[in-house]
């Protein structure tokens, strides 16, 4: 039995009609990540199957998991020395809406330390690579489920995104990824790097698999203050009003330019109605807000990772001050200098320069991204400015990698939805383009994608 | 002596409360073993997220419009970040007032018993660190041991100007705040570590000195007083005061410098993301208000008015529960009123200290019973015995058919009748013994007087 | 931009090995740089916090969670207490 490219949708149906066996299903995952794991490296815990057959929608179909999601009983590392050992005692509310559905886990992915990345590079336990070439990055900081979902080692995956993290390894990998409206998904048991910018978000093969998904993970939670109920309702829409802005477009490099600008005319010929913004006027400052807010809430939501409760267990020489900076020294190089920039942006005398400077920004970003979406369902651009690099280059010049995320943290500033899809194809990679819709408007981004998806047609697996 | 200059940060555990200010735990920690009221929550597990309890919200409110302090329509909660042990976030969850911050209340007041005001600049809520215990002592201990059962719980700070001038005046305050709050059902007294008071002294116009974690009002006075010498010895002696966080160290009655935290001026504030801001309506506030019920200004002014004495008045409305009582007697019988302050500040009050009673009962119509023949009960502790049993909550029925000597005279005839074969050889004052014995059981203490009379006349004539 | 890495790291309480320091300083001098940017903005004319939006509030009734499965996470434990470092 092969299930390469199968999609969630295809797989639940062949259950469904006899023909597959959720156990077979769950097996034949298992058995390739183990197989695949080695090279690829998109798992850090892989879970042997589950016996039992929960019921409920998803058939007890084994799902994978971002590292950073909590999961009871089963470790949950951030892909960090940090926690390395950490094993929470509760599921994220995410995580126990799919049990519920008759969801299982079939293992925790690999990811950039805290979710701090956007290439995947970024992990204790080594870079996740690319299914499309090896020698690349998958894109981060949801790099190994991405990966996972590329290569056939699961069948959808959970992420999160604070900046692009959903989004961009999707494009680099050529699948689908889903950033939900912020507080959409419950973020309870989510482990937080930003939280006024962060959202657990889905990667599947297919718009109507992680709409699928979506919907069962949706919704208000008690133990998140911040999550709201979004409309679940399919929407009709039969003529896609699609806004591209130009200087965003031409932020990207030439042959991401060239592809994206030929989906345009595919879209438009296929009966998308397609306007122009010339540019959104703080492009220049998304990366400098985005970056501000995200260090300065990071450096305080780790600042509980002292290896008192849990974490390293360090020698207890010393005083507490020498006991915390000693098991402190476990992050990695990318988390320590965030820590580090947050802690300057909020100190005494700076916070008013950068800070709330940050959030003036973000403000009137979500105001004149309000302004000018109106009239339209959805802003169209390319969710990646490049092209998969080498893996190491980013390492050399840290700029390469923070300048990627200039096209996927507008959505996250304005707490939008937005999903990315795969819209060309150069050499052995995909380009991937990204409908951004107004907050709370899932559903609408979701529809536009799967007509899209439709139109494109970029990736035939034959199999949907 | 030089002027001192006192202002208090007064941490108050809003000890009505069931559950702890962002998590599900229960409140209810003392006496229990150590972290058993814990949850990913309040002990800072990654991925756990803080939720506003409702009711400390309005608990809080409570105390804000006692305090005539003003509600801001929309605060926030804040970050403020520092390591240590005792804080499982090493950043605690409070209200800021700058950073665009905006704290519950500001600028509220209280008035001292001197008649001074005391300006009170904010009031805020917050949530209380984990507690460290040692083996032995803090300096020889080879670890420390750490118990979140405190952690998370709900804390308000008051904090007031520079206003009071005396180790005295700080004392009043914090006495005067202790009997507000119990107006509104926070009951500090009955729970150890319930308010604990940061106290900043500056002596002669010098630097302030904060001295952390005193707790209850008499050890706030004796801070002030070991640091207002200290300060003054100082400043006699040509010395420089720096401004630095010292300990109260209540054994040795003396401050101490804090080594604790070096970077205490690094606090590193910032918007809680997790929680949306607090919003007070006017509806909330009508809510409050009518949960809350009177001051004890306005109760004493009531009682005054009603034309009871200063000294009963105020013995009544220092406590809640007696001036309830004695509202409900007003109601009861408008006449007893005058009665009911004196019992209730006199015997009442010495009950419940005798006894540590905690609630007087709902149903006060067994007091009205006792107060209505107050006159006839013979002796004080007969009437003492009758309170108590009204206190423990038992029907009270004082039996006083107030018998005439006519009445009693046939009752009398009929008793010495019945039990004539026992008495007949009897020497007269073991015969009287006899039969008041039985009389009284029949007519009650209350009617001894009259039946000693009245058998002294039947036994004088049968002679 | 005024900052010693030596300042910042204490701060954060973080310790930095001399492999780390080179490749720490390179990605905070280029956070720094996105920083900078910020200084051409207008600073907002008062002070504001971007919260969250809604009323969320929890109602004050006790949910017991199973602490012994939080007394599991923690490293060391003595009688049910966290055993931390000495604090002084």
């Amino acid at each position: 039995m092969n299930l390469e490219g199968y999609t969630l949708q295809l797989i639940l149906k062949e259950i469904e009609n006899g023909n597959l066996s959720p156990e077979d299903v769950n097996e034949f995952y298992h058995r390739r990540s183990a197989d695949l794991n080695r090279v690829l490296n998109a798992y850090i815990t892989l879970l042997d199957p589950e016996k039992s057959r929960p019921e409920g929608d998803l058939k007890g179909i084994a799902i994978a998991i971002k590292d950073n999601i909590s999961t009871k009983g089963v470790r949950t590392t951030c892909a960090s020395k940090m926690l390395e050992n950490y094993i929470p005692p509760y599921d994220a509310t995410a995580v126990s809406s799919l049990k519920k559905h008759g969801g299982s886990l079939l293992g925790k992915t690999n990811m950039d330390e805290f979710a701090m990345g956007s290439s995947g590079e970024n992990s204790a336990f080594g870079p996740t690579r690319n299914p499309l070439n090896r020698e690349y990055v998958t894109g981060g900081s949801s790099s190994g489920s991405a990966a996972a979902v590329a290569a056939d080692m699961a069948p959808i995956a959970l992420g999160s995104d604070t900046g692009g993290s959903v989004r961009a390894p999707a494009s680099f990998t050529g699948i689908i990824g889903f950033k939900p409206s912020y507080g959409a998904v419950s973020r309870y048991g989510l482990i937080a790097y930003a939280n006024s910018l962060e959202v657990i978000g889905i990667l599947g093969k297919s718009v109507q698999d992680v709409s699928l998904l979506f919907k069962m993970i949706a919704g208000k939670d008690p133990m998140d203050s911040t999550s709201v109920n979004v409309e679940l309702m399919e929407k009709n829409i039969s003529k896609p009003r699609i806004l591209v802005i130009k200087s965003f477009v031409e932020l990207s490099a030439d042959e991401v330019k060239k592809e994206f600008y030929s989906s345009i005319g595919k879209l438009e010929s296929a009966g998308f109605e397609i306007n122009y913004a010339d540019k959104f006027s703080l492009t220049d400052y998304m990366l400098s807000a985005y970056y501000t807010i995200a260090c300065a809430e990071a450096s305080t939501n780790l600042s509980r990772y002292d290896g008192i409760r849990y974490g390293p267990k360090v020698e207890s020489a010393g005083n507490w001050r020498d006991y915390i900076s000693r098991a402190r020294s476990f992050f990695g190089p990318e988390v320590k200098a965030r820590i580090m920039m947050g802690t300057f942006i909020l100190s005494a005398g700076y916070y008013e320069t950068y800070y709330l400077r940050a959030l003036q920004l973000r403000k009137i970003i979500k105001q004149e991204f309000e302004k000018i979406i109106s009239g339209y369902d959805a802003v169209y651009v390319p969710t990646m400015p490049v092209l998969p690099w080498r893996i190491g280059n980013a390492i050399e010049d840290p700029k390469i990698a923070y300048a990627a995320d200039v096209l996927t943290v507008l959505p996250n500033l304005t707490g939008s939805p937005a999903i990315s899809l795969p819209v060309g194809k150069v050499r052995e990679f995909f380009v991937g383009g990204q409908f951004i819709g107004l907050k709370d408007e899932d559903m609408k981004v979701l529809k536009v994608a799967e007509m899209a998806e439709n139109v494109l047609q970029v990736k035939k697996s034959g199999r949907n | 002596m030089e002027e001192i200059k006192v202002g208090l940060e007064v941490h108050v555990q809003l000890v009505t409360l069931r559950t702890k200010l962002f998590c599900s735990c229960s409140s209810d920690y003392r006496g229990k073993p150590p972290n058993v009221n814990i949850c990913p929550v309040c002990t800072g597990l990654p991925g756990s997220m803080p939720a506003l309890n409702r009711k400390a919200v309005e608990e809080a409110l409570k105390v804000v419009l006692m305090l005539n302090a003003q509600p801001y329509e929309t605060s926030y909660f804040f970050r403020k970040t520092y390591f240590y042990p005792d804080l499982p976030k090493n950043f605690q969850i409070t209200q800021y007032d700058k950073a665009g911050g905006y704290p519950l209340a500001h600028d509220g007041s209280l008035k001292l018993s001197n008649g001074k005001t005391v300006r009170i600049e904010r009031i805020h809520l917050e949530e209380d660190p984990g507690r460290i215990y040692y083996e032995g002592s803090r300096a020889t201990a080879r670890y420390s041991l750490i118990d979140y059962n405190r952690s998370g719980i709900a804390l308000i700070e008051i904090v007031t100007a520079p206003d009071m001038s005396s180790p005295e005046e700080a004392r009043d305050f914090v006495e005067r705040l202790t009997t507000i709050l119990s107006d509104v059902g926070i009951n500090v007294k009955d729970y150890e570590g319930a308010l604990r008071v940061d106290v900043n002294v500056s002596y002669a116009g010098g630097e302030r000195v904060e001295v952390k974690n005193v707790t209850g009002a008499a050890s706030v006075e004796k801070a002030i007083v070991y640091e207002a010498f200290r300060q003054k010895t100082m400043y006699e002696k040509g010395i420089k005061v720096v401004r630095e966080t010292r300990a109260w160290d209540e054994k040795r009655r003396i401050t101490i410098a804090s080594r604790g935290k070096e970077f205490e001026a690094e606090y590193r504030y910032m918007p809680e993301p997790d929680l949306p801001p607090v919003t007070v309506t006017e509806s909330l506030i009508q809510k409050v208000k009518d949960e809350i019920g009177g001051s004890q200004e306005e109760r004493y002014r009531e009682l005054i008015s009603d034309g009871i004495n200063e000294e009963l008045a105020k013995k009544i409305s220092s406590d809640k529960d007696l001036f309830n009582v004695y509202e409900k007697i007003k109601f009861y019988e408008p006449s007893l009123k005058q009665l009911a302050a004196n019992v209730l500040a006199n015997e009442i009050s010495y009950l419940i200290k005798r006894y540590s009673i905690k609630n007087l009962p709902e149903d006060v119509s067994g007091l009205a019973e006792i107060l209505q023949n107050y006159k006839m009960i013979p002796d004080h502790e007969s009437a003492v015995a009758y309170l108590k049993k009204w206190m423990d909550g038992e029907r009270v029925k004082v039996s006083l058919k107030t018998v005439s000597a006519e009445d009693l005279h046939d009752d009398i005839m009929q008793t010495i009748s019945e039990n004539y074969d026992k008495i007949k050889n009897l020497e007269y004052s073991k015969k009287f013994e006899f039969l008041m014995g039985i009389l009284i059981k029949k007519f009650g203490k209350e009617n001894k007087k009259v039946l000693v009379e009245e058998l002294t006349k039947v036994l004088n004539k049968t002679k | 931009m005024r900052y010693s890495i030596n300042k910042l790291s204490k701060l954060s309480m973080l310790k930095i090995s001399k492999e780390e320091e080179k490749m720490i300083a390179k990605k905070v001098q280029a956070l720094g740089e996105l920083l900078e940017k910020l200084d051409t903005v207008e600073p907002p004319k008062e002070a504001f916090v971007l919260a969250p939006e809604g009323e969320h509030k929890r109602d004050d009734v006790p949910v017991q969670f199973d602490s012994d499965e939080i007394i599991k996470v923690f490293n060391n434990v003595k009688e049910r207490y966290l055993k931390g470092p000495k604090t002084l």
